[in-house]
C-alpha cells in the first residue's frame, strides 16, 4: 500500500461519529485480542502439548480395555488435576496480564463499565479454552475408542458437559484469585487441598461446596466412569441429581464473576509496584 | 466559552506519598500543555481524568462529569497512555480495529477505520503487518496516538505523546495534534520539557511537587514562575533561625541550608508581600545579616530551575 487512501479519509470522520458501545461488538473486539495474541508461533508448543501430550500419553502407555488405567488418566489426571490446574494459570493473569504488560489503561479507558469489560474477557478466554479443551477431551475420547475402552461412548456426553461447567468454574475461580492476589497459583493450590479434595470427601452436605464433588457427580451418571470411580476412596459421590450439580456449579461460576467484576470495578489501577513481575 | 476540565481543590495521595496537592484550575477548549518534570503529578492528574484514579480530596468535572467508573465521559475521551507497553503479539491493525469494536465502532467501518487512522499518525504501511512487539518508540508512539483517535472524542488526553520521537516525528506530531484542535477537539497534551509544548499550546499548566506553579498562556507562565522561582540567598551568622522565622510567617514556598553552614537560600512565595516584610522578618530573627544576593533568569531557565 502506498499512501493514504483518500477516499477513506474523507469518509473515516462520518464514519466515525458518535460510536455507541455494544456487548456483541465490544466481545468481538476482545475475542480477536484473545485469539490473535495467543494463537502465535511462541504458543504452538504449549498448545500442542495441551492438546496432544495426554491422548498420547494414553495411546502409549494404556493397554487394550485397560479401563481402570484410561479412567485414571481421563478422570483422575485429566478432568480432576490438569484441567483446574490449566484453568487456574489461565484465568489467573485475565487482569493481571495486562497490569503486568501496562496495558490495562487501553482498555479501562473504553466506554465500556469495568464490570463489562471483565465479564467479556472472562468469555472470551472461557471460549478460547473450551475450545482447546474441547478438541483435547475429543482426542481422549476418541483413543478410548482405538483402546477399546466398553462405556466411552456412553461417558462421552457426561465426560463433556463436566468439562464445559469445570472450565466455567474453575476458570471463574482462577479469574478472581488472580484479582485478590498476586500469589493466584499458591491461593489456588491451597484452595484444591481444602475445598475440592478435603471438603469434598466430608460426608455430609458441605461437600456441596465442592466442585470437583460436582464433576464427580456429573460423571457418575456414566456407568463406566461410576463403577471405576465407586472403587476409590477419594471419590465421594452422593445421591444429589444432575440438576442440583450444574445449578452449583453454575452458582459457583456466577459467585466468583460478581466478587472478581466488583474488585476490578472498584480498584484502581495505576503504575504501581503491583504492575511489576 | 465554559471549561472543558474543572478542578477544585484536589488532592491524591499514594499512602502517604502526595501525588496531587491541593490543585485547583481551569483547562478551556482547545490545546493545553501540561507541563513538569518526572513524578511532577502529571500522570496522577491524567490518570483521575480519564477516570483510572479517584481523587482522594476535592473534585474534578471533565466534559460537565464525574469521571470515575464513567463509561458515558469515556466514550467523548480518547487517552493515550505514557507507558509504551503495546500488546506485543498484535499487529497494530488486529489491536486498532479490536478497540474500534469495544469502543463500539460497527464491525464493517473498524477495519477501514483503523488503517485511516495509521495513515493520518503516519505510520508507513511497511510495518503494518509486523508484530507491536518489535516496533521502535516512536512507532509505538504513532499507534498509541491512533488508539486514543478511535471513536472520535471531544477532548483528547495525551501523556508524554512525543517521547522517544525524532525531532522529524515531534514536528509530524505536532502538526497532527494542531491539525485536530483545528477540526475543534480539545487536547490536553503533557510533556516534561516546557519548550517542546511552548511553540504548539497556546496554554499551559506547569506542575511540580503535585502542585500548580502556573497557568495561562506564555506570558502568564513566565510571570507566576518567576514568583516560584524568586529566590533569596542570604548570608548571615544564625540561617536556621532566619529561616525558621520566614518559614512561619508563611511568606516561603521552601527553603536550602547549603553546604557552606552561613548561606541559606529562601524561595518566595509572593515576593511583593515578601519584600514588605522582610525588614520586620530580618529583626524578628536578630542575625547578622552578611551578604544577601537575588536571581534572575530566562523563562526555560525559570522553568527548569522551580522544576529541579
Amino acid at each position: 500500500m502506498s499512501g493514504p487512501p483518500r477516499q477513506i479519509l474523507e469518509t473515516t470522520p462520518r464514519v466515525m461519529a458518535s460510536p455507541e458501545p455494544n456487548f456483541l461488538g465490544a466481545f468481538l473486539g476482545l475475542w480477536t485480542m484473545t485469539w490473535k495474541s495467543r494463537l502465535t508461533w511462541r504458543q504452538v508448543a504449549r498448545l500442542f502439548c495441551l492438546i496432544f501430550a495426554m491422548p498420547a500419553l494414553i495411546l502409549l502407555t494404556v493397554g487394550s480395555g485397560a479401563e481402570k488405567a484410561y479412567l485414571a488418566f481421563a478422570l483422575g489426571f485429566y478432568q480432576f488435576l490438569l484441567l483446574p490446574i490449566s484453568c487456574l494459570s489461565t484465568f489467573g493473569p485475565l487482569i493481571r496480564d495486562e497490569l503486568q504488560a501496562d496495558t490495562i489503561g487501553f482498555l479501562i479507558t473504553r466506554p465500556l463499565t469495568r464490570a463489562k469489560l471483565f465479564l467479556l474477557k472472562f468469555l472470551c478466554l472461557t471460549l478460547w479454552m473450551q475450545i482447546l479443551f474441547g478438541l483435547s477431551a475429543a482426542m481422549l475420547l476418541g483413543v478410548g475408542l482405538i483402546k477399546q475402552i466398553d462405556g466411552v461412548v456412553s461417558m462421552a456426553p457426561w465426560f463433556l458437559l463436566a468439562q464445559v461447567l469445570a472450565v466455567l468454574v474453575y476458570g471463574a475461580l482462577g479469574a478472581l484469585f488472580g484479582l485478590i492476589t498476586k500469589k493466584y497459583m499458591v491461593m489456588g493450590v491451597v484452595y484444591g487441598f481444602v475445598v475440592e479434595v478435603g471438603v469434598g470427601m466430608i460426608p455430609s452436605n458441605i461437600h456441596s461446596l465442592s466442585m470437583r464433588h460436582h464433576v464427580q457427580n456429573l460423571l457418575g451418571n456414566s456407568d463406566l466412569a461410576k463403577t471405576i470411580m465407586a472403587k476409590s476412596d477419594l471419590v465421594n459421590l452422593s445421591s444429589a441429581g444432575t440438576g442440583w450439580a450444574i445449578v452449583a456449579m453454575l452458582f459457583a461460576t456466577t459467585l466468583a464473576l460478581v466478587g472478581g467484576a466488583l474488585m476490578f470495578t472498584y480498584r484502581e489501577y495505576h503504575h504501581s509496584d503491583e504492575m511489576q513481575k | 466559552m465554559s471549561a472543558v476540565i474543572e478542578v477544585r481543590e484536589l488532592s491524591r495521595w499514594y499512602g502517604l506519598v502526595m501525588g496531587l496537592n491541593n490543585v485547583s484550575f481551569d483547562i478551556e477548549p482547545g490545546l493545553t500543555g501540561l507541563v513538569g518534570p518526572n513524578g511532577a503529578g502529571k500522570s496522577t492528574l491524567i490518570q483521575v481524568i480519564t477516570g483510572q484514579l479517584q481523587p482522594s480530596s476535592g473534585s474534578i468535572s471533565v466534559l460537565g462529569e464525574r469521571p470515575w467508573n464513567n463509561p458515558n465521559l469515556l466514550k467523548r475521551i480518547g487517552y493515550c497512555p505514557e507507558r509504551e507497553s503495546l500488546p506485543s503479539e498484535l499487529k497494530p491493525r488486529d489491536w486498532l480495529r479490536s478497540l474500534a469494536l469495544i469502543s463500539g465502532v460497527a464491525p464493517r467501518s473498524a477495519g477501514a477505520m483503523s488503517e485511516a487512522l495509521l495513515h493520518r499518525v503516519k505510520l508507513d504501511p511497511a510495518h503494518w503487518d509486523k508484530r507491536m512487539g518489535q516496533y521502535s518508540k516512536g512507532m509505538r508512539q504513532r499507534v498509541k496516538l491512533a488508539q486514543a483517535l478511535l471513536h472520535e472524542p471531544e477532548l483528547l488526553i495525551l501523556d508524554e505523546p512525543m517521547n522517544g520521537l525524532d525531532p522529524m516525528g515531534r514536528q509530524e506530531i505536532a502538526g497532527i495534534l494542531s491539525g485536530l484542535a483545528k477540526e475543534g477537539k480539545s487536547i490536553l497534551v503533557s510533556s516534561h520539557i516546557l519548550a517542546e509544548l511552548e511553540s504548539l499550546c497556546k496554554n499551559n499548566l506547569v506542575l511540580n511537587w503535585g502542585r500548580v506553579l502556573a497557568t495561562g498562556s506564555r506570558q502568564d507562565i513566565r510571570s507566576n514562575l518567576k514568583s516560584w522561582s524568586e529566590q533569596l540567598s542570604v548570608t548571615c551568622d544564625n540561617p536556621r533561625k532566619l529561616a525558621e522565622v520566614c518559614f512561619r510567617a508563611g511568606v516561603l514556598n521552601g527553603f536550602d541550608l547549603t553546604e557552606k553552614e552561613d548561606e541559606l537560600v529562601l524561595r518566595i512565595r509572593e515576593p511583593e508581600s515578601f519584600y514588605s516584610r522582610w525588614t520586620e522578618l530580618l529583626l524578628e530573627s536578630g542575625v547578622t545579616v552578611y551578604g544577601i544576593r537575588g536571581q534572575s533568569r530566562s523563562l526555560q531557565q525559570i522553568y527548569e530551575k522551580v522544576t529541579q
